[in-house]
């Protein structure tokens, strides 16, 4: 297992390198706010000055529009910025190794299909990439997905009637492993536990079979990989994400796909983020990488 | 009346379904263990390859290779644990020898033989835990009421988990 700097010291360099960042963005969102304003006055009195209309209430509505035409586009460029400077520097200071690309498309169709999580879906949206590799060299990448049934149909033959409904959303990770394990295994956590599933196995550790379902084709090489030391740092997790999630082993990859929402999003646009609200961001990023470190960890006993 | 029935109707169904449950959880033990004598058996096979390995250098006692096919006689008829134990005993034994004897480790045959041996210990070891988990829900579910009222009378007895002996215990 790769040793890894500690929530505490993460929180505390990026809360003490941003410090400047947050001061000045605080500067520019006032000065956006200022610009809106007074651009919101100059076009009501153009408008004033030049058309029929001189309804002060229409005025007034427009210079509405305009503000918040204006804290809209700052909010997106800030959402922007700070995802660069604090995702950013969060993921590279958790490991070296990865790489965090905001809008990047590291999860493709063809891997959420591979998955087999869903059957029925059409379109997949995705942002918050992060990708790298794993000690081993097994590739590792995770991306916030949005994964989509849109279902069109024809009314009177005229009109398309579009529906669609969202199947999934939050944080999907694909591993591509360095040595495949021949076997698929299925670990559910956070889920209703069905002691009595026919694929089930038990585990020797009153712990583990109170958080998850361990599912396998083959339970003996399955019961190889998730030794005791395995299922230790399994269980580490329990707390760390309130979330159901299930991972799933299938040959050269590892699926994990934990139902959390949206991950990474900006949380104040003022000032420091709390410890609270980074350890969101923390857990987001460890919950799999803890999950795929522990799975190749156990593999290697295979080879 | 009808009330009655559907009284006797819903308990009927409900023993048929724990009947059928214990029935199922038993079978999976029995499966587990059919997968430790399969591992084992591999593990006995290799017994006369470590001799092989270890002959040329330590004394082995003829007598010594006569217990241990009696031993394995008797493993293979009963499939019994603790049948399996003495030869386990030998077969570590033999192995600790072996890894004690620069000369033997250098062996690429002896090389080749380890390897082996350390999957296979680690696939024992593996269904040995699933038998153990299994033997466990069965246990647990055959004790456990309603269905402990029942359960012995059909024939569902407590069946032992597979235990370390005391050697291994005491070089752990």
């Amino acid at each position: 297992m790769k040793n890894r700097k500690s929530f505490n010291e993460i929180y505390t360099e990026i809360a003490s390198e941003t410090n400047d960042f947050f001061v000045e963005l605080a500067r520019r969102q006032n000065k956006s706010f200022l610009i809106s304003i007074f651009v919101g006055l100059a076009i009501c009195i153009l408008l004033y000055k030049t058309s029929a209309e001189k309804s002060a209430f229409v005025m007034f509505v427009i210079f509405l529009i305009v503000v918040f035409l204006g804290i809209v586009i700052n909010n997106t460029i800030y959402r922007n910025r700070y995802k660069q400077e604090i995702i950013g520097r969060f993921v590279k200071k958790y490991d070296d190794k990865l790489y965090y690309l905001p809008k990047g498309r590291v999860i493709t169709k063809h891997d959420y299909y591979m998955s087999r999580f869903d059957k029925t879906w059409n379109e997949l949206e995705c942002e918050d990439g992060i990708q790298g590799k794993l000690e081993d060299g097994s590739i590792f990448r995770l991306s916030q997905v949005t994964v989509i049934n849109k279902v069109t149909t024809s009314i009177d033959g005229y009109s398309d009637n579009v529906e669609k409904q969202v199947k999934f959303k939050g944080t999907f990770c694909i591993i591509e492993l360095a040595n495949p394990i021949n076997n698929t295994i299925e670990l559910i956590g956070n889920a209703r536990i069905n002691r009595f599933n026919k694929s089930r196995i038990e585990v020797d550790s009153e712990e583990f079979e109170k958080e998850y379902d361990l599912i396998a084709r083959d339970r003996i090489q399955a019961l190889r990989i998730f030794t005791p030391d395995i299922i230790e740092r399994l269980i580490g997790i329990k707390g760390k994400t309130k979330s159901p999630f299930r991972v799933k082993i299938e040959g050269s990859y590892i699926f994990i796909r934990i139902s959390n929402g949206d991950i990474f999003e900006p949380i104040s646009y003022e000032g420091k983020i709390s410890p609270k609200a980074f350890m969101e961001y923390y857990n987001t990023l460890d919950v799999p990488m803890t999950i795929a470190e522990a799975i190749v960890d156990g593999s290697k006993e295979l080879y | 009346m009808l009330i009655l029935l559907v009284i006797v109707l819903v308990l009927s169904i409900f023993f048929i379904a724990e009947f059928n449950l214990c029935v199922r959880l038993r079978h999976k033990c029995y499966q587990s263990k059919s997968s430790i004598d399969v591992f084992l058996t591999q593990r006995f096979d290799l017994i006369p390859n470590l001799v092989a390995c270890v002959k040329g250098y330590v004394n082995y006692e003829q007598d010594r290779l006569e217990r241990v096919a009696v031993l394995r006689k008797m493993y293979d008829t009963s499939k019994e644990f603790k049948y399996s134990e003495p030869l386990n005993k030998e077969f570590d034994r033999l192995l600790s020898v072996a890894e004690k004897n620069p000369e033997i480790k250098a062996q690429s045959n002896f090389l080749n033989l380890q390897r082996e041996i350390g999957k296979m210990e680690s696939q024992l070891q593996a269904a040995r835990r699933n038998y153990n988990g299994d033997v466990t829900l069965y246990n647990t579910t055959i004790q456990s009421f309603p269905t402990n009222i029942f359960a012995e009378a059909l024939g569902f007895k407590e069946l032992e988990l597979f235990e370390a002996n005391e050697d291994v215990k005491k070089n752990n």
